[in-house]
């Protein structure tokens, strides 16, 4: 989901699946912060589903899982 | 070749975005001969990865015509030790430990997380930086590899 849809849809929750994604760095968590900045700003929240374990240890490496739900 | 490395690979690739993937699975397919866990494996794909990204995205940032090239030098250590080392001949760093910072970004605009090194450190043994501004950066990571083997017989002994 882009910014521009996010900003017109303004969603209460924002699911972001990782079962088709193989492999995740840091650029990754840049893009999770930015959507989930914009979420917060909205009052939504933001669920991350089916992460693989070490893009898990990415994400909490970057405290992701203090701002969203890991699953 | 110095009497401790037991084996060694040195790659050079354009500095291209798709070339991420490639030295992933080339400095993949080299480390696989060391008998290495699946977590091993990915710990380095990713420090890997965050260090040719940082080449792609900051080195060779105002330059991005060909000629720029990345430098991946893999070596295996007695001992089981794993160390890649990823060169580049980019715009370098003017301050390593500010570079280093977690959270630190030169590209903040850009959704950057300013975690390259904050990765690299955690997911590696150690890590040195060397870097001349205007000359290039050099980023040498080593990991120490308990194999596979020796985990199952620690298992099965414990």
């Amino acid at each position: 989901m882009s910014l521009w849809e996010i900003e017109r849809c303004r969603p209460e929750s924002l699911v972001l699946d990782f079962g088709e994604v193989t492999f995740m760095d840091s650029s990754g968590i840049g893009l999770v912060m930015g959507r989930y900045k914009v979420i917060k700003e909205i009052g939504g929240r933001v669920t991350l589903r089916n992460t693989p374990a070490h893009i898990k240890k990415v994400m909490r490496l970057a405290g992701i899982d203090k701002l969203a739900v890991i699953s | 070749m110095d009497i401790s490395v037991i084996n060694e690979m040195k790659v050079t690739l354009p500095a291209k975005s798709c070339n991420e993937a490639v030295a992933r699975a080339v400095v993949s397919a080299f480390a696989a001969q060391m008998d290495l866990s699946i977590v091993e494996l990915a710990d380095i794909k990713t420090a890997v990865s965050e260090a040719v990204t940082n080449c792609i995205v900051h080195a060779y940032r105002d330059r991005a015509e060909s000629g720029c090239t990345i430098e991946i030098m893999c070596r295996i250590l007695e001992g089981n030790i794993f160390l890649v080392r990823i060169k580049d001949k980019g715009c370098g760093i003017e301050d390593i430990h500010k570079a280093m910072e977690p959270m630190f970004t030169t590209a903040p605009s850009e959704e950057r997380a300013g975690l390259g090194f904050a990765v690299m450190e955690s997911f590696m043994d150690s890590i040195s930086v060397h870097s001349k501004p205007g000359k290039g950066t050099s980023v040498t990571m080593k990991k120490k590899i308990f194999s596979k083997s020796l985990m199952r017989t620690g298992a099965a002994n414990s």
